[in-house]
C-alpha cells in the first residue's frame, strides 16, 4: 500500500505517462449448437387395421396387426431414449368434435367390459407381448444417432356390445425422444 | 495512513518548487523516451486463420455420471505484438442464446463448470492451464515480444435438463495483456 501511494504521488508530480498502467485486450468469440432430441416417423405416418368385428370371447380376443409397421428414425446427433404412448380411440378423430363413441385404452383384457381396446407394440421379428400401450409414456428403446427401427402394433378389439359399430375409430400412437 | 502519506506529499511539492531555482538557463539537453504499450492479437483458430470464432459444433447435454461429459475442443491463439515482455491474463464469459425473447436471451449458462445451466471452459497451453472464470487469471507473467502462443480450449456442456436445446449459445474468451 505504501508503495502504491508513493508511486501514485510520484506519477502526479513528475507527470509519468499513464501508458505504463494501460492494458491491451482481445476477445475470441465462441459458439456451440445445442443438440435437440429428434425423431421422425416413416411415411405414410398412419397405420391401418382394416375392418374388424368386435371381440366375443374374453379368452380369444380379436387381434389385428396394423399395416405397415411403425417405422421411425433418430434424426439427432446422439443416442436417444424413445418412449411410446397411446390414447383413447374416438369416432370423430382427429377432429375435436364431441365423439359419439369412445374406447378406453387399457392394458388388460378387452372383454367382457365394453368400450375398451388395447394396443401391443413389439419387434416384428419377435414373439411376445412387447409393450402394452397406455396413455402414459413408456420407454421403448435406446436408439443410436441416425439409427432406424420398426415396431409392429397389434390392436385388440373391444368386446361385442361396445359403441362404434360401422364407424371408423381413430387414435394416435406417439413416439417421444429424449437424451 | 494519512500521517504516512503527508511526508511524501510534502517532499514532492518541495521538489517541484525548487526546480526552477536549480535549473541552468544557459545549458540544456533534450531527451525523449518511447514508452512501451501493451499489445495483444488474438485469433479464434490457429489451424484456420480465416475463422472468426471458435466453433464447438453440435453437442448434446452432459450426463450426470462419470464419463458422461460432452466436450469439444478449440484452438485459439494469442500473440504479443508489443516490443516488450507482457503479462497475459485470460477470462471467460457466461453464455447466452442467440434466440431472444421479450425478456432477453432464451437461455443463459453460467461459466461455473458442468452443472444445470452451467458450463465449463478450460484453456491449456505451454505456459499454463486452468478452468476459465469470469475473473482474469494470469496465464503467463512474461510472454516475450512477438511470441505467438497456441492454446487448446476445451468446452464442457451443461447437464441434461438445462435450457437451450436446439439453440445456438455464444460466449467468449477474453485475453488481456499488461506490461
Amino acid at each position: 500500500m505504501k508503495r502504491s501511494l508513493a508511486a501514485l504521488v510520484a506519477a502526479l508530480v513528475l507527470g509519468a505517462p499513464s501508458a505504463v498502467l494501460g492494458e491491451s485486450s482481445g476477445t475470441v468469440p465462441a459458439q456451440v449448437e445445442v443438440a435437440a432430441p429428434c425423431i421422425t416417423i416413416d411415411a405414410p405416418g398412419s397405420v391401418d387395421y382394416g375392418t374388424l368385428a368386435f371381440s366375443t370371447d374374453p379368452n380369444s380376443p380379436r387381434i389385428k396387426r396394423g399395416s405397415p409397421d411403425l417405422g421411425f428414425n433418430n434424426c439427432g446427433v446422439g443416442d436417444e431414449h424413445v418412449f411410446v404412448n397411446g390414447m383413447d380411440a374416438r369416432d370423430t378423430f382427429p377432429t375435436p368434435d364431441p365423439p359419439t363413441a369412445v374406447w378406453s385404452l387399457v392394458g388388460g383384457s378387452t372383454c367382457p367390459q365394453l368400450n375398451q381396446y388395447r394396443i401391443n407394440v413389439s419387434q416384428p421379428t419377435t414373439t411376445g407381448t412387447g409393450i402394452v400401450l397406455s396413455n402414459e409414456l413408456q420407454e421403448l428403446e435406446v436408439l443410436g444417432a441416425g439409427a432406424a427401427d420398426q415396431q409392429s402394433t397389434d390392436l385388440f378389439m373391444p368386446c361385442s356390445g361396445s359403441d362404434g359399430a360401422g364407424k371408423t375409430m381413430g387414435f394416435f400412437i406417439t413416439l417421444t425422444a429424449t437424451f | 495512513m494519512n500521517l504516512k502519506l503527508a511526508p511524501i506529499v510534502s517532499i514532492a511539492i518541495m521538489l517541484v518548487a525548487a526546480a526552477p531555482v536549480r535549473a541552468n538557463p544557459g545549458a540544456s539537453a533534450s531527451g525523449d523516451v518511447t514508452v512501451s504499450s501493451p499489445c495483444i492479437l488474438v485469433s479464434a483458430d490457429a489451424t484456420q486463420p480465416t475463422s472468426d470464432h471458435i466453433d464447438y459444433g453440435t453437442l448434446q447435454f452432459s450426463q450426470a455420471y462419470a464419463g458422461g461429459e460432452k466436450t469439444s475442443t478449440g484452438h485459439p491463439q494469442f500473440e504479443n505484438c508489443s516490443s516488450d515482455f507482457e503479462k497475459v491474463f485470460i477470462r471467460g464469459t457466461d453464455a447466452t442464446s442467440t434466440e431472444v425473447t421479450p425478456t432477453g436471451p432464451a437461455a443463459r449458462w453460467s461459466l461455473a463448470g458442468e452443472g444445470l445451466n452451467s458450463y465449463g471452459h478450460h484453456v491449456n497451453g505451454t505456459f499454463n492451464g486452468f478452468e476459465l472464470t469470469l475473473v482474469d487469471q494470469l496465464y503467463s507473467p512474461s510472454v516475450s515480444s512477438g511470441a505467438g502462443v497456441p492454446l487448446t480450449s476445451t468446452f464442457t456442456m451443461p447437464l441434461v435438463g438445462s435450457d437451450g436445446a436446439g439453440q445456438t449459445m455464444t460466449f467468449s474468451i477474453v485475453f488481456t495483456a499488461s506490461l
